[in-house]
């Protein structure tokens, strides 16, 4: 494969480089050494920009090819030789994947996220047809979308006002066994989440609370790994100001939200991407508790059979890389713009959402 | 000149008495403010025991007394109760024994006792009522709240506002300001255990409670929560079957040769090029930003969505085994124009060696970012001076690599192998995304999810048998245990702190 031979290339120009200050060794002159040693240099500086580059290509490449497949026809992405450009751009690709609902009566096709009442085509209701009106066809993109930011939108928002309140509790207030429950925390960190799930399968069955935006939610608001990560943050704020505060007689909850929180800003934003981004990449969880069409979450939904043509007989194949990109552009927008935050809190976790 | 004294000292006497009982008031008026409040407690304690006196039908049997809450062990409102009661219970306890031992006497504990109880009265009717109301219409339930229900519920409620009611005059009018002090240093030692109470209360439930039921349902045979909430089936024989029959079905062997296959052959591969790509992209200075967000991009994207790409770089369109590809797919085309021949990578039929090569590739390219990130940030902080002592003995850049660079990060390099191994023992959306859905997990036309991983396994299991799922994911909690151990151990001795 590409990678392997490019591998073998930077070894190679690693092992030139270990050969060759023994020839340089034998050189007469000093300023014959400085003229090799600098040709050398950038010798070397081109072959790192190279290997560089190629293994850059390798990192872009499906990113490039999920693109240019998203607006092929279904035809041209047949095509014996594989096109590097579309001959022509299929836009339609993108709205095949919001589609939801046809109406049996005069087939025509909806992009509503919630089923509609009136066909407004042909304006007949389910009652007027005598059965069923509306049949659900496609990804239904638009009904993913919502789902997942009401469940990423209200699980952040909650599991920020967790974090801030426990995090402040272990760096600031004192009361007898803080030290113990720290300790008990961290040590959960240790254990994989496979093991929870099965438990919490069982809870949430108990409930009655499957199939519910609830059950996507309440599993995961609390994370050890945040309120340690805020914690130390909150740590670094010196404790004179908190006695300053005390003296003027401000409150604790006034003192969290007008000088820790603005201080530990930057971390909270790396808490709330990287939280967003787990309720975006989230499969496992949701397909198990909440894999109806009302409460499904976007990877769920994307990695379903929806995308089977019934005239072509097959998968539209341009159609699911629109429905990829469409998942996949909001993230790259994400990073784009809070690429350093992303960046640390990624660093100091070292988990994927 | 005796009638004036004697005036005096009945004056005297009666200032006395007066002040006496005004003394005995002003020291006994908390408790006295209090007799309303034990009576709600006690009347709340009563209302709370209320419904149980109701008697429900359910499907033709008489439930009568704590059946009568609810239908079996932890369905319905028997759990609920029973946790009130247990709240209830122990601040009647702790209040009657504060006002006993005089040390709570002025604090508002059995206020609060008063409230609790009084609240888990007008929960318990109401939940009664609700369950009933749910149950209507199903197992010939006719609904009908409880006259013990409605009575719980309306004079709770009433009880509930009195006793709130009784706090605030007891905080406002009773309370001198050695008590609101006394008040500030209580609320201030348990402050932070307010400030916790949400965290807590979900770990309990979701963290906490799940290692220890995850070890108790593992020993019960085929236990299910289907089973558990029909009275008929919801008992398991205790014994260690689930770990028995999960270790003898011989997919769960497969399971696990694909998850060792590809933790052991994706996180040495990706390390070494992590590295690699690192030490390069530190050796130059233009354009080093815009590489490294390059290289960070994979990190930033949904797994599954992703693997569909790569899934369609690798396939052959339109082929079967008996017809030919309309398109040999974009990375064939790159193999035939170096001259090579196509390879089945994913398509029916193909070989196992394909797919675990696609699926490795598509892991690493997964895994460079984090790693790359790592090892570059401990790059950055590697102090210039050892590559300037080493230039000045003139040792060449292979020995500087080898001698210098991996010995610094080392800690580094650690941290990425053990969390590289712990993630790759929870490999399973990556085979998702490119093996087409979790009910497939291997090229199209192949049966028994020839791909599926050990987190596949467990997930297959959760929703059917939670007995045999919680024992596979004790058995791969052990196996990351032990192979974390074993990176622990390696890099204690390999680890230049």
């Amino acid at each position: 494969m590409a990678e392997e031979l490019n591998q073998s290339e930077f070894v190679a120009v690693e092992a030139d480089a270990v050969s060759s200050p023994k020839t340089q060794g034998g050189g007469s002159k000093i300023q014959n050494i400085s003229k090799k040693q600098k040709i050398w240099k950038i010798l070397v500086q081109i072959a790192l920009y190279a290997f560089l580059t190629i293994m850059a290509v390798i990192v872009l490449f499906p990113f490039y090819w999920m693109l240019i497949s998203s607006l092929k026809t279904v035809k041209e992405y047949e095509a014996t030789v594989p096109t590097f450009w579309p001959n022509e751009f299929q836009w339609s690709n993108y709205s095949y994947a919001f589609r939801s609902f046809t109406c049996n009566n005069c087939g025509h096709i909806f992009y509503n996220p919630i089923a509609p009442t009136v066909c407004s085509e042909c304006g007949l209701t389910s009652a007027d047809f005598g059965r069923e009106l509306f049949q659900s066809v496609g990804l239904n993109l638009g009904r993913l979308f919502l789902n997942t930011v009401i469940v990423g939108v209200v699980s952040t928002i909650l599991s920020l006002i967790i974090t801030i309140l426990s995090a402040y509790a272990f760096a600031r207030l004192n009361f007898k066994g803080k030290n113990i429950v720290f300790a008990l925390l961290l040590a959960t960190m240790m254990i994989p989440g496979e093991l929870f799930t099965v438990t919490n399968y069982v809870t949430v069955a108990n409930w009655n609370l499957l199939n519910t935006y609830t059950v996507l939610i309440i599993t995961s608001l609390v994370s050890v790994f945040y309120i340690y990560l805020l914690r130390q943050n909150f740590m670094q704020i010196p404790n004179e100001l908190y006695l300053a505060a005390k003296v003027d007689g401000t409150s604790d909850l006034k003192y969290l939200w007008k000088v820790m929180i603005p201080l530990s800003a930057p971390t909270l934003i790396s808490i709330t991407l990287l939280k967003m981004m787990g309720a975006w990449n989230a499969y496992m969880w949701p397909k198990l508790v909440a894999n109806d069409v009302a409460h499904r979450l976007i990877t769920v939904g994307l990695r379903g059979e929806a995308f089977f043509d019934e005239i072509l007989q097959k998968t539209n194949m341009p159609a699911q890389m629109a429905a990829v990109v469409i998942v996949t552009i909001p993230l790259l927008i994400l990073f784009i713009f809070f690429r350093k935050y992303i960046m640390r809190g990624v660093s100091r976790s070292g988990i994927k959402g | 000149m005796t009638d004036e004294m004697n005036e005096a000292v009945e004056q005297n006497d009666s200032a006395e008495k007066k002040a006496r009982r005004t003394d005995f008031f002003r020291r006994h008026s908390a408790l006295i403010a209090w007799i309303p409040t034990a009576i709600l407690c006690l009347l709340g304690v009563v209302l709370f025991l209320a419904p149980i006196g109701n008697v429900v039908k359910v499907g033709g049997d008489t439930l009568t007394g704590y059946g009568a809450l609810g239908g079996n062990w932890m369905e319905g409102l028997k759990m609920p109760v029973i946790v009130m009661l247990a709240i209830a219970s122990v601040s009647v306890i702790a209040g009657v024994l504060g006002v006993a031992l005089k040390k709570y006497r002025n604090s508002l504990a059995f206020d609060i006792v008063a409230i609790a109880t009084s609240f888990s009265a007008v929960a318990t009717g109401s939940g009664q009522i609700a369950w009933l109301g749910s149950m209507s219409g199903s197992q010939g339930v006719v609904y009908q709240p409880g006259a013990f229900s409605i009575l719980a519920v309306v004079f709770g409620a009433i009880f509930l506002l009195a006793a709130v009611g009784e706090a605030v005059i007891h905080s406002v009018w009773i309370a001198d300001n050695n008590q609101r002090a006394l008040w500030k240093t209580t609320w201030g030692r348990w402050k932070g255990w307010v400030y916790l109470l949400p965290a807590i209360i979900l770990l309990t439930i979701f963290t906490v409670w799940p290692i220890i039921n995850t070890f108790r349902i593992s020993i019960l045979e085929d236990y299910s929560v289907l089973a558990a909430k029909n009275p008929e089936t919801a008992h398991f024989a205790v014994n260690f079957n689930n770990f028995k029959n999960v270790v003898q079905y011989s997919g769960f062997w497969n399971c696990l040769l694909n998850t060792v296959l590809l933790t052991v052959i994706t996180v040495p591969v990706s390390t070494m090029l992590a590295l690699i790509i690192a030490v390069a992209l530190n050796s130059i200075k233009p354009l080093r930003r815009i590489f490294q967000t390059i290289f960070f991009l994979p990190y930033v994207t949904n797994t599954i969505a992703i693997g569909m790409v790569f899934m369609a770089m690798f396939q052959m369109i339109g082929y079967s085994p008996t017809t030919e590809p309309t398109s040999v797919g974009v990375i064939n085309t790159i193999i035939e124009a170096f001259g090579g021949t196509r390879v089945n990578w994913v398509n029916e039929s193909s070989s196992k060696f394909a797919n675990m090569f696609v699926l490795c590739v598509y892991i690493i390219w997964n895994a460079l970012p984090f790693k790359i990130l790592v090892l570059l940030g401990g790059l950055q902080g590697v102090n210039k001076q050892y590559y300037d002592a080493a230039k000045v003995d003139g040792a060449s850049r292979w020995r500087v690599f080898w001698r210098i660079t991996v010995p610094l990060l080392s800690p580094m390099i650690a941290y990425v192998v053990i969390t590289g191994f712990i993630g790759g023992f929870k490999e399973y959306n990556s085979v998702v995304g490119i093996f087409g859905t979790a009910d497939l997990m291997g090229p199209p036309g192949s049966f028994g999810k020839p791909l599926n991983t050990m987190v596949g396994y467990i997930y297959d299991r959760i929703a059917n048998n939670q007995g045999r799922a919680s024992a596979a994911a004790l058995i791969l909690f052990a196996i990351i245990f032990i192979v974390t151990m074993i990176n622990l151990y390696v890099s204690k001795k390999k680890v230049h702190y």
